[in-house]
């Protein structure tokens, strides 16, 4: 319980940041969260507020970052481009809560060698997919 | 010898460089604005316009570089403690970055033309600057537009904007700009495409080049009485110091076949014997004019800003307009840092010529083109009028005593840098001393001017050149010349 305390006093600071204007904040408190939720995770807290908690912290960074982005834009197109952001994150907010919860609440047996192999099979992949961007 | 040829150099480059200039202009590049000069996914600088650097290309690459570090960290963190959860956790991050890079910005292909309202303006006047973006190719969703404009006052509008390009898609986009004189150059935009989660993103930069020339305003100025000592053979209004067809009375010679009677001088005849006296008038022609602009930088020190210089410029404008207007062949030398030489001519072309060369004309230092010393005569017919327009330094004067000996007909339009400069000080004694002093210092010098011959207007800028051109260097009346009134 008393390990929210921690969690909101990032919070705050993250408007704090919001405020002034520092950009790192963000980046640094999405980090924070991250860990947060696997150390929660690591200690048997509740799954379900651990994923909630790191798909929020990744919204609000998101958000966070669009609001820098379209710092300065007219007002009309800003509110197009937000209203059709929100249109693209809300799937993944969704998706991700949902297959998220079903891969908490699931539990499928396998050895430390598959779990591994799948392990490394997402690294390569994730790695090759974002050099195909690069090379296109 | 070494003093000419450094002076054919310096003319050669600046004459060389106008010709780059143009074919710049010229360029095929010049008219296409489909194919990008530069284009890319990663940080690197645009090719050109490193003025307008383009925001976020690198904020995007941190934060795909911390969602992957991210989504790592958890797989490595899940298969080190055997905890599925944790594993679990990694699935919004990745559904995160799956959908960004489903949605990845494809290859930017867009046609870009610009037009200005007018490409050529006075000082004060507003242009408007449209852009026509089509895209040529699919749809970019997210997409930032730069235009890498020449730094001018921004009166309506934005130079960068937000938007969703549909394929086909044709945006028309406007602002309004003012400016100083100058001459300004548009090149291109910078376009940045990406994402609507702002992971990846693709850049390219446009040519849409356009030119503007910002020239000085042009005063109307009434005749100015010059009388250079040789003129061209074509007519105009410079009295030639030569008999035959004009205006004013020259003389009397004895009549010719072929003169008209109307011409017969009776009264002189009638005390001659057997001859026939008639009136000759003097010719009026059209003269050699050269301007020469003070542009050294210390010339103007003294007031501080470059306000005055502005005043000569303008100056220098209205005196071509005045000058080719009355028929004159003009030429223009700017000296300061360099020399910019605008060769002379005549009319309507010339004098846009020389307001385009007065656009450009800033102030600059040179070690070589400090005095006057290294001013380059041999650009002007010799006997000819020359107009110096110059705040004046003390060290200038030698210089001018020798254009005068060497037979030019010299005008110094000197703008007044000790009221000037006054109109900026707060009022005190030690101001008051000093400005007696500066303005005995002045004074002095104009007289030394006058004495050697030269014809000097004292301009008090806070009178309007045309008024101060028309009191001092207005054509006067015949009766008031031979009252020996003249100015």
């Amino acid at each position: 319980m008393f390990a929210i305390f921690p969690l909101v006093a990032c919070g705050l600071f993250w408007l704090l940041g919001l405020w002034q204007g520092w950009g790192w904040v963000g980046t640094a408190i999405l980090l924070v969260f991250i860990l947060a939720a696997a150390g929660g995770l690591l200690l048997n807290l509740g799954p379900g507020w651990m994923l909630l908690g790191l798909v929020a912290a990744l919204v609000a960074w998101d958000l966070d970052h669009l609001s820098r982005r379209l710092h300065g834009a007219e007002t009309e197109t800003r509110r197009m481009l937000e209203r059709a952001h929100i249109l693209r994150l809300l799937p993944v907010v969704t998706a991700g809560l949902f297959l998220g919860g079903a891969a908490m609440v699931l539990r499928v047996r396998f050895g430390f060698g598959l779990a591994l192999l799948l392990g490394l099979l997402l690294v390569v992949g994730l790695s090759r997919v974002l050099g195909s961007f690069a090379q296109r | 010898m070494r003093k000419d040829w450094n002076i054919d150099k310096i003319l050669r480059q600046g004459f060389w460089r106008r010709q780059r200039e143009e074919q710049d202009k010229d360029s095929p590049q010049g008219l296409s604005g489909m194919e990008p000069t530069s284009a890319g996914r990663g940080v690197s600088e645009p090719a050109f316009c490193p003025e307008h650097p383009l925001p976020g290309r690198a904020v995007a690459a941190r934060r795909r570089l911390l969602l992957v570090l991210c989504v790592y960290g958890l797989i490595f963190l899940g298969l080190a403690v055997r905890n599925g959860r944790i594993l679990a956790l990694v699935l919004p991050l990745l559904l995160y970055l799956g959908l960004a890079f489903f949605h990845a910005p494809p290859e930017i292909r867009l046609h870009v033309a610009r037009s200005l309202s007018s490409d050529r303006v006075t000082q004060g006047t507003t242009v408007e600057v449209r852009l026509s973006i089509t895209n040529l190719g699919a749809a970019l969703e997210d997409v930032l537009l730069i235009d890498c404009a020449p730094p001018l006052p921004l009166k309506k509008g934005r130079m960068r904007l937000h938007c969703s390009l549909q394929a086909g898609e044709t945006l028309e986009w406007s602002y309004i700009v003012d400016g100083g004189r100058g001459n300004y150059v548009f090149r291109g935009i910078h376009v940045l495409a990406s994402d609507r989660l702002g992971l990846f993103q693709r850049w390219a930069t446009f040519d849409a080049p356009e030119r503007l020339f910002v020239m000085p305003e042009v005063f109307n100025l009434k005749r100015i009485a010059i009388r250079p000592q040789r003129t061209r053979v074509y007519s105009g209004l410079i009295p030639a110091r030569l008999g035959g067809p004009g205006v004013e009375f020259f003389g009397v010679r004895e009549y010719q076949q072929g003169d008209s009677v109307r011409w017969i001088n009776w009264r002189a005849t009638a005390r001659q014997q057997e001859k026939w006296l008639i009136n000759e008038f003097e010719q009026e022609r059209a003269a050699d004019v050269g301007l020469i602009l003070d542009t050294r930088r210390r010339s103007y020190r003294q007031a501080g800003n470059e306000v005055l210089f502005e005043y000569a410029v303008q100056a220098t404008a209205a005196l071509a307009d005045r000058f080719l207007s009355d028929g004159n062949r003009v030429g223009l030398l700017l000296y300061g840092d360099l020399l910019s030489w605008t060769f002379p001519g005549y009319g309507k072309i010339q004098r846009e010529r020389i307001l385009q060369s007065l656009a450009q004309a800033r102030l600059g230092e040179s070690l070589y083109f400090d005095e006057f010393r290294h001013l380059p005569t041999r650009l002007f017919p010799t006997h000819s009028q020359v107009v110096l327009i110059t705040p004046l330094l003390q060290e200038d004067l030698p210089m001018l005593i020798l254009l005068r000996a060497r037979g030019y007909q010299l005008l110094v339009i000197s703008p007044d840098p000790v009221s000037f400069e006054e109109r900026y000080l707060k009022k005190s004694p030690e101001i008051e001393l000093a400005k007696r002093f500066a303005y005995l210092q002045r004074v002095l010098l104009l007289h030394n001017l006058r004495q050697a011959g030269v014809r000097v207007l004292d301009w008090q800028t806070g009178t309007p050149l045309a008024q101060a051109v028309h009191a001092s260097l207005g054509r006067q009346p015949v009766w008031f010349q031979a009252l020996g009134l003249e100015v």
